[in-house]
């Protein structure tokens, strides 16, 4: 399994860039994700060929809305590409304290264009499958 | 409390304290802020320990039957079946 991203829940872009010493210039693309209702900035961090997905609420009743607000900025998720999809979903479902929590496909041109994507959760962690 | 809802109600008091029995069965979970992202997690953890069942989180149905303490007992009841 190879990571592909981490995703952070942030409630301010801008100090969170500063964290990781970049700028609004380093931010590849731009994404609105109108199924979860975020803002999504992808930046890729070449010394680690690792992408950062920051992911700013935009909708103030979602799920994430109220993650960021008990934890401001956090890491939210880990995301790994896979090849096979079905097969982490077959193998997530039938692990004890391990849920699917959401399917996916959106656009984002940084990650090859439209992306079919599986969130899966372990005890606290979750964990993102992109195809 | 039948032993299904003291098991859930326990869940909560622990989270949020015994003041949380005066509105339980009144109140949206997740549109009270109780429940967030991780918590929904935790909860589905604690009902896989405590009951043996699996819920299907993806389910629309689902997740909106544990939005609610009564619809939340009820959904375990009936998987329990």
């Amino acid at each position: 399994m190879k990571i592909h991203h981490l995703g952070i829940a942030i409630d301010d872009l801008d100090s969170t860039l500063s964290i990781f010493r970049l700028t609004r210039d380093d931010i590849t693309e731009i994404v609105y994700d109108e199924v979860q209702k975020n803002n999504l900035y992808f930046i890729y961090i070449k010394e680690n060929n690792l992408w950062l997905e920051f992911v700013e609420p935009v909708d103030q009743n979602s799920t994430i809305s109220r993650f960021v607000n008990r934890n401001k900025t956090a890491l939210h998720h880990l995301g790994f590409h896979t090849s096979k999809l079905e097969l982490e979903e077959d193998y997530y479902s039938k692990i004890p304290k391990s849920f699917l929590i959401g399917k996916y496909n959106i656009k984002v041109n940084s990650f090859g264009g439209n992306i079919n994507t599986l969130f899966v959760s372990f005890k606290g962690l979750i964990i993102e499958f992109l195809k | 409390m039948k032993k299904t809802e003291q098991l859930i109600a326990d869940y909560f008091i622990q989270k949020e304290g015994e003041r949380i029995l005066q509105s339980i069965k009144d109140i949206d979970f997740i549109d009270s802020g109780i429940i967030d992202s991780l918590d929904l997690i935790n909860l589905a953890v604690y009902i896989e320990e405590t009951f043996n069942i699996k819920l299907n989180l993806v389910d629309e149905s689902t997740f909106n039957s544990i939005r609610r303490f009564d619809s939340l007992v009820q959904l375990i009841e009936t998987s329990k079946a």
